[in-house]
């Protein structure tokens, strides 16, 4: 019942990416300018943006609202762990450039949230249970509710409220421990 | 608030998840949601109850548990945010590089709700700024966008050492931006987010930003937005508050969005405002109009934060408004810091009170308790770091001997200093000028014109403190200067300047006797001729100048072996008033750079660069090193008058005023033993004197007291039509342009500029008057409209530009500037425009010529006449030569000759003309034995009348402040 789609369309997954990324430079840069007096910074409106610019496009047929979240919260995820590479190499290239960012522009405690190492701990996880996995990339990476994570895996809402407080705890108790050495690279 | 910091967990090696099958992995959830439906408390037996005999599962579920218990915000945040924020961090390092106007960007600095910040580089001028782009949203009203700007030019027009300067206000690109100095540091955010600070740091802190207020409250601006992130802290200890102005800008919006997040509560996404909500008065957070006193709230919050690393009130969102909740006290300082002083709970309680009537009142009164918080606590550090270890020796001592512990250490503690207290050491008429502290700090020597007040020759006197007898060590006549104490305390030397002009210094028993010639100074010796002895005796530290024209250094001289040499080498200006430190290793000295403006420098007598030591920019008028070296104590001046004494660290930092002292505080000296400070203080008054005078005869008349207050009524001017005087006074508390009808009623202020504003000049038709306008150190010009009262500057920069004149058919408006490094005259169209250098071999206080032909003007007060040239420029002729025009002028231009009064004679003062036909000098009426400005005199249309400017009263005593620590 539940398709794979993490190895799914490429030619979708490449140009949701497009899209989701090019969505994404679009506000920061707005945030950037503050062209938005106000906030309102939804991962489901950004991606539901993004949607619609490819739906204009019509090049690709979405085979159902699991397979297009899906694709946009592992392109979220991977824009994030590609970002979070590019900086850590910057910071071993000696030229970081430390960026306080005041809460205000983006409505939540600043965090540093180790993404390589959160990529990796979620890989490993979805190992492990692979429903989990797939409930936190929609919770997280696409911004759903979980509500909407229900609908669109098709279980109850019961069991994406337990694997997302257990996965939360799992990853959390994860990346405090330290980053174990690679297992993949 | 903060969440506890993550403990690294104790789960072992080998334990790792991935080593769980997923039936194992099904278990474990299984296990732990039952687990989250059980009290906190009764989990873990109900785990180990569950898991029993599976010590895997067991230690899984525990672990899982304890990592879900700990509160946290992990991934609470939507990835979207965070890639967002990701993006624009990218965003914005693709601007490196660019150029906006003539600014390029170099890197971002920061970034808040209110814009990103760069450091830029101005190309135009060379120096780095921090260029701050202002976001869209919040520069689209041009009303709101005015507001701040006149807001933030005011603020930074304070010129405070605690208020970032603003260069400029601009338009880049379509992005209104503000381009300020920029600070080497970090903000108070960043410094209390990395690391936790030290008491002492944080009193100091929160006294500069209190020291920024009272400068912008006392001017009437309220910065509404006080909190860490506009705080940024210089390497070098200065702190500089930020962004004075800015809150106009979200004024309104604050409030709109405040309700915006209200509205929509529950999304943790609408926290937009909840950042800054924290440092919000009650008031303001309602939306009602705020005072000064929302600062005062705010700055509560930011101390209380420093001391405890909490803010005090979370912010709640209650009704439509997200406020801290009246009656609700925060936690004491001493649940988070049992060390915090209870003075200092008492002052942030008195600083947060949600009622703006029980707060303090004013950002004044919150500084004098942090400062007596502050000396409080210094003094108990420095007792247990010095004085414990004492406390030790002693003990250790009196372990191994006697088991006698003495009771006396605990009499050093310094807080138990007696109270400074200050009593005059002299109040004799006339003026008396501070000398110099015998070694053992019970006499003091000093210059003074003696009983008469009419006498304006000063001669050294030294007197007892605690004794009524004065000795009198000169009498000669002529003036003497600066005396000295020998470092033996044997005799005092003095400075008395030869007919030649050289500053001679002079030597005499300090028990009276006769006098000898020690060495000449030098030949240029600025006045006052203020100088120094090392305190070993071997070297003598003054200031000269190679010529007249060039700028002064200090030099060194021995008084054995003559050999002299330069310690400075200032590219302009004059260096003066040395003052070797106690060490003798420095001198401290006063570095001036333009008539008003002035700091303190410290040089090593080893030579090298001096270090500049105070950001003034004001006059200096003395200093002194308190005995341990340690500080500094400094008149600092505005403007002419109201100077003060402040103190700071010879090693850097901030000014901090020496309140004790009061205003009209100059010259101070410390005693050897560092007990004793005298100062000068100052008072006087001026008065505008009118004469009825005849063209032809002498006039017999006697004066009368005409324009009088208590303070400086000076520099008086006819309307061209005779109705009206317009004249300077200080008597509003600055000095400021006032004007009344010609029999001296209707009297009126014309200023209210709050800054020293002085000798004002009608233009031709009667409808404008120019004057000079002193701010941040320097003169300009400004223009005033009778009609309306429209201000408008004519000329501005970084030069004093002083005393303007219009020419007579009312286009030009001529002044005296430094531009070209000497004063010359300059004229500028009145209408705006460049300035047009008039005067070629020096010149001042000009006047054109009646019929508009030549231009009238002295030179500075060693080159005595007064000179003219045709308007167009050409030759310079010498109308008169023995004529000392001092300080702001005493003579006029009419048709037909010059009035003018010239220096004192025997028989006093005189009014005197000049007659351009005859070319002779006619008396015109004897004033008399009194002293005068000279602040200018004004001769009445009909020419029946002039008016001059008498001073009735000045006097000069010094005070003592006894146990001065």
């Amino acid at each position: 019942m539940l398709r794979d789609w993490s190895n799914g369309d490429k030619k979708a997954h490449d140009q949701l990416f497009r899209a989701v990324y090019n969505e994404l430079h679009r506000q920061a840069a707005g945030y950037l300018r503050h062209e938005h007096p106000g906030l309102s910074l939804q991962t489901t409106d950004l991606i539901h943006e993004a949607y619609l610019r490819l739906i204009d496009q019509q090049h690709v047929e979405w085979q159902n609202r699991l397979h297009f979240f899906g694709i946009a919260g592992q392109v979220m995820r991977r824009i994030l762990v590609d970002h979070a590479r590019s900086r850590q190499a910057a910071k071993r290239g000696g030229s970081a450039i430390r960026l306080p960012l005041e809460e205000a522009i983006v409505g939540s405690p600043a965090q540093d949230l180790d993404f390589v190492a959160l990529d990796e701990a979620l890989a490993r996880l979805a190992e492990m249970d692979s429903q989990q996995g797939q409930i936190v990339v929609l919770r997280f990476f696409s911004g759903l509710s979980v509500e909407e994570t229900a609908k669109v895996l098709d279980v109850s809402e019961r069991t994406v409220k337990r694997d997302w407080n257990v996965a939360k705890a799992w990853l959390r108790r994860e990346l405090s421990r330290g980053r174990p050495a690679r297992a993949r690279e | 608030m903060a969440a506890k910091r993550t403990q690294p967990r104790q789960t072992g090696e080998g334990q790792r998840v991935t080593g769980v099958t997923p039936e194992q992995w099904h278990r474990v959830k299984e296990v732990f949601e039952a687990a989250l439906g059980h009290a906190p408390e009764e989990r873990s037996a109900f785990v180990g109850q569950a898991c029993a005999g599976d010590d895997l599962l067991h230690s899984e579920v525990n672990s899982l548990l304890s990592s879900y218990e700990e509160e946290s915000s992990f991934m609470e945040t939507p990835a979207v945010a965070i890639a967002v924020r990701s993006l624009m961090s990218e965003e914005s390092a693709a601007l490196v590089g660019q150029q906006f106007g003539h600014y390029q960007i170099v890197r971002e600095i920061g970034r808040g709700g209110m814009g990103v910040v760069y450091l830029a580089q101005d190309d135009s001028l060379g120096r780095p700024v921090a260029l701050k782009l202002l976001p869209k949203h919040l520069t689209s009203d041009p009303n709101r966008l005015q507001r701040f700007e006149r807001e933030a030019r005011a603020a930074s027009a304070l010129n405070h050492h605690n208020i970032l300067t603003i260069y400029e206000i601009t338009q880049l690109d379509g992005l209104h931006s503000i381009a300020t100095e920029f600070i080497d540091g970090v903000t108070l955010r960043e410094r209390i987010k990395n690391k936790d600070l030290e008491l002492s740091e944080t009193l100091n802190i929160a006294e500069q930003i209190a020291s920024a207020l009272v400068a912008a409250h006392e001017a009437g601006i309220v910065h509404r937005d006080i909190k860490p992130e506009n705080v940024m802290l210089r390497r070098d200890g200065y702190v500089k508050v930020l962004d004075f102005g800015l809150a106009k800008l979200t004024e309104q919006e604050t409030v709109k969005r405040v309700n915006a997040s209200a509205a929509t509560a529950g999304t943790n996404t609408d926290t937009g405002v909840m950042g800054t909500v924290g440092y919000m008065s009650p008031e303001q957070a309602r939306g009602e109009s705020v005072d000064h006193r929302t600062d005062i709230f705010s700055l509560g919050v930011v101390i209380y934060e420093m001391v405890t690393g909490n803010i005090p009130f979370e912010a709640k969102i209650a009704g439509n408004v997200i406020a801290p909740i009246p009656g609700q006290e925060p936690p004491p300082l001493a649940h988070y810091f049992p060390e915090a002083p209870a003075k200092l709970q008492l002052l942030v309680n008195k600083a947060l009170r949600t009622n703006q009537e029980e707060r303090y009142q004013t950002i004044t009164q919150l500084l004098t308790d942090l400062r007596s918080v502050r000396s409080k606590h210094s003094a108990m550090s420095r007792f247990t770091t010095r004085h414990l270890l004492l406390l030790a020796a002693i003990l250790a001592v009196a372990v191994a001997g006697l088991l006698w512990i003495p009771r006396q250490p605990s009499r050093t503690v310094k807080s138990s200093l007696p109270p400074m207290t200050i009593l005059p050491f002299t109040s004799f008429p006339g003026a008396e000028w501070l000398g110099d502290f015998s070694p053992d700090g019970n006499q003091i020597a000093f210059a003074w014109t003696g009983e008469k007040e009419d006498n304006h020759e000063s001669d050294i006197f030294v007197k007892q403190i605690g004794a009524e007898k004065t000795s009198r060590l000169t009498s000669t006549p002529g003036s003497e200067f600066c005396p000295v104490f020998s470092p033996d305390g044997q005799n005092v030397a003095f400075i008395r300047y030869s007919e030649t002009g050289a500053a001679d210094v002079f030597i005499t028993p300090a028990l009276g006797g006769p006098e000898h010639k020690l060495l000449t100074l030098g030949s240029n010796v600025p006045f006052p001729p203020v100088w120094d002895w090392s305190p070993d005796g071997k070297l003598i530290a003054f200031a000269d100048k190679a010529s007249k024209d060039e700028a002064s250094k200090i030099f060194l001289i021995s008084p054995d072996t003559l050999a002299k040499r330069a310690l400075t080498s200032p590219a302009a200006g004059w260096d003066y008033n040395p003052v070797f430190a106690p060490d003798g290793q420095s001198i401290a000295f006063v570095r001036q750079s333009s008539t008003l403006s002035a700091d303190i420098y410290i040089v090593p007598l080893m030579g090298g660069e001096p270090k500049r030591l105070t950001f003034e920019n004001t006059l200096i008028s003395g200093l002194a090193w308190t005995a341990d070296g340690q500080e500094i104590i400094f008149s600092s001046t505005p403007d002419s008058r109201n100077g003060s004494l402040w103190r700071i660290q010879a090693s850097g930092g901030a000014a901090e005023r020496f309140d004790v002292a009061g205003y009209s505080a100059s010259w101070p000296q410390i005693s050897r033993r560092g007990n004793r400070l005298g100062y000068i203080q100052m008072s006087g008054d001026m008065n505008i004197y009118r004469i009825e005078v005849s063209d032809h005869a002498v006039s017999k008349d006697p004066p009368t007291k005409f324009i009088a207050s208590t303070r400086f009524d000076i520099t008086p001017q006819y309307s061209p039509d005779g109705g009206r005087i317009a004249f300077a006074s200080d008597r509003s508390g600055q000095n400021e342009i006032w004007m009344c009808d010609s029999d001296g009623s209707n009297l009126v202020r014309v200023t209210s500029l709050n800054k020293y504003a002085g000798t004002p000049r009608w233009s031709p038709d009667g409808q404008q008057i120019a004057f000079d306008f002193f701010d941040e150190g320097r003169g300009h010009i400004y223009v005033i409209s009778l009609e309306g009262g429209g201000l408008r500057h004519i000329s501005m920069g970084d030069f004093d530009d002083t005393v303007p004149s219009w020419s007579r058919d009312g286009k030009w408006i001529y002044f005296s500037s430094n531009r070209t490094g000497v004063s010359e005259v300059w004229k500028v169209p009145a209408a705006g425009g460049d300035a047009v250098q008039v005067t070629r071999r020096g010149g001042r206080l000009a006047f054109e010529s009646m019929d508009g032909k030549y231009v009238f003007y002295c030179k500075e007060y060693t080159t005595p006449g007064i000179w003219r040239m045709p308007v167009d420029g050409g030759e310079e002729v010498q109308v008169l030569n023995s004529f000392h025009s001092e300080n702001l002028g005493d003579w006029a231009v009419v048709n037909d000759g010059i009035y003018f009064i010239d220096e004192p004679t025997k028989n006093g003062v005189a009014i005197e003309f000049f007659d351009f036909a005859t070319r002779k000098v006619r008396h015109v009426a004897g004033l008399g034995k009194i002293a005068i400005g000279p602040h200018g005199i004004a001769v009445s249309p009909d020419r029946r009348e002039i008016l001059y400017v008498q001073a009735d009263h000045t006097g000069e005593d010094i005070m003592l402040v006894e146990n001065f620590h």
